[in-house]
């Protein structure tokens, strides 16, 4: 209760957009050592994680030959802005794989500008499927069930383990794992409940953080 | 009555009879004849006096002051604090962990410990130890058909309710409190250190390798049924085990306490204290809270506790002073501390 009372006031002071993991977003943070007592990092999401008041979300670029990602906590003070210059999903839960791929699909300017699109329209889902390296991969990729990946480079031992690590066609039938992944209506009515009365101020605060935008922008 | 023998020979036999239950007694026979017989001695005389009159102690009687000040920074230099002063602690229940971000970015896990109902319920003066004196609190709530009599009647004369978990603390006879006071969170300072006493989740009974930490024996290479067995139990020579040797027992459920936590943040709507770091005990436990030992105040803390000003308006939220030197600096030399600090 009092960590979801500690999200939603960092909400009124800092827009969170909506993102997903595959789409290209920009951070800003304050920190005192660097110059302008600001920096900026773009980067690809590559993982999403919701923990509550510990939520993060990793982003991924290659600047100068070297690939960097960094893990950024959203409700950590020391953010001023989160903005996403590209919304888009892509066909797998995380993208971790794009440290074996090619680098040409994790690097993006630092100079990236917002592509906008209509906020009635459903979010495009990318279906590009990722070269891989030649070398040696940090993890078994194949085995994982991915589907943005391009495994037409595979030996056929490679081939043979895949199928092997396949998860079973039973595991559809599993209800306790789809009722572990939701949470059931009554306990959703009491969170519902408790952040109501939070809620105008919330969409007034939205408001505001779009109105400055897009007067930044004009 | 049992006739008492006149020389070492009639006592030799006069033990012996015991010798048939020997196992039952710990001092061997050597050591029985050995011992000097008991008599029964006090320091005072005790032909001068028929019934044992204790020794006149001093008695303390408490000074409540007619009307307590406000605490504000300007009557916290009057209020009678001294530097090696203690004051009453708290009683509070565990609730929870959370985590608070500090200026710098540094993350600092935190529990939460809230004050139910805290209230003093006796003062006990007729004794003092170290120079302190008994202060009793009461926190929590209880049922009026689960409360004992000789309970109900300590609630009641008190004129308090019922309470669920009543603990007492020492305290220098300058900071003693009015039966029914209540003790908020702002009796405790944003910034300060506190020491933290709970009794620890209970493990049950379990072996040497969980209990004291004790390794394993290897999985394979020829060890029979002994993985995780403690192995050797002494040394040839004693040819005995030391009382107090580390075995498998029941572990947890104890009293604990954790030195030098600091307080990062009080609510005062919620009554809700944060610590930095872990506490004893389970969510819904009760831990007892006390100024810290090692680290003692350096400006006066609300004494004997925290009483609000009704003209003055205060923040439902306070948080501890940030610290002034970067964190994610290693070097000194580029660290811009001022002058002062160090």
């Amino acid at each position: 209760m009092l960590d979801r009372h500690d999200m939603i006031t960092r909400r009124k002071h800092i827009d969170i957009p909506e993102f997903y993991v595959g789409s290209v977003m920009a951070v800003t943070i304050n920190d005192p050592n660097a110059t302008g007592r600001s920096s900026r990092f773009v980067g690809i999401c590559i993982q999403r994680m919701n923990r509550g008041l510990k939520s993060n979300f990793t982003l991924r670029n290659v600047l100068d030959y070297q690939g960097m990602e960094i893990m950024y906590e959203m409700y950590c003070p020391v953010i001023s802005s989160i903005e996403t210059l590209r919304l888009e999903k892509r066909l797998d839960p995380h993208l971790l794989y794009l440290r074996d791929a090619r680098p040409e699909y994790s690097t993006f300017p630092m100079d990236m500008e917002p592509e906008l699109i209509a906020e009635d329209a459903p979010v495009p889902i990318n279906d590009v499927k990722v070269k891989m390296i030649d070398g040696d991969w940090d993890k078994s990729w194949e085995r994982q069930e991915l589907k943005g990946i391009d495994l037409s480079g595979l030996t056929e031992l490679q081939k043979r383990m895949a199928l092997k690590r396949k998860t079973p066609d039973y595991v559809q039938y599993d209800l306790m794992k789809e009722y572990r992944s939701t949470l059931p209506e009554e306990d959703q009515e009491d969170i519902y409940r408790e952040i109501a009365p939070h809620y105008p101020a919330l969409v007034a605060s939205q408001r505001k953080f779009r109105r400055r935008k897009l007067a930044g922008d004009a | 009555e049992k006739k008492k023998p006149q020389s070492e020979s009639m006592l030799c036999q006069y033990l012996r009879l015991s010798w048939r239950t020997h196992h039952l007694f710990k001092t061997p026979l050597s050591r029985q004849l050995t011992r000097a017989p008991y008599v029964e001695k006090r320091s005072y005389p005790t032909d001068l006096y028929q019934d044992f009159v204790k020794p006149e102690e001093p008695k303390w009687a408490p000074t409540f002051p007619s009307r307590f000040p406000p605490t504000s920074p300007e009557s916290l230099k009057d209020s009678g604090w001294e530097k090696g002063a203690t004051r009453t602690g708290a009683i509070g229940v565990k609730m929870g962990m959370i985590a608070l971000w500090d200026s710098w970015g540094v993350r600092h896990p935190c529990t939460v410990v809230k004050f139910d109902n805290l209230q003093v319920l006796q003062v006990k003066t007729n004794f003092s130890k170290m120079g302190l004196v008994g202060l009793q609190l009461g926190c929590g709530q209880k049922n009026w058909n689960r409360v004992n009599k000789s309970a109900r009647g300590q609630f009641e004369k008190a004129g308090v309710p019922y309470k669920s978990h009543v603990k007492e603390f020492l305290v220098s006879p300058n900071a003693v409190l009015p039966v029914g006071t209540p003790i908020t969170v702002r009796h405790f300072v944003p910034g300060q250190y506190v020491d933290i006493q709970g009794t620890t989740i209970g493990k049950g009974f379990q072996g040497t390798i969980k209990r004291w930490g004790f390794k394993r024996q290897a999985k394979t290479h020829g060890v029979t049924k002994a993985h995780r067995k403690a192995g050797s139990q002494g040394a040839t020579g004693p040819s005995r085990v030391f009382p107090g040797k580390k075995m498998a027992g029941r572990m947890g459920g104890k009293n604990k306490t954790i030195l030098s936590l600091k307080v990062f943040k009080i609510d005062t709507k919620l009554n809700v204290l944060y610590v930095k770091g872990h506490i004893p005990g389970n969510k819904g436990g009760f831990v007892h809270i006390r100024d810290a030992f090692y680290k003692p105040h350096k400006d006066p803390p609300p004494y004997p506790t925290f009483f609000p000003d009704p003209y003055e308006k205060y923040l439902p939220v306070l948080y501890a002073p940030d610290r002034l030197d970067d964190p994610f600096i290693e070097n000194l030399e580029i660290r811009d501390i001022p002058a002062g600090l160090l």
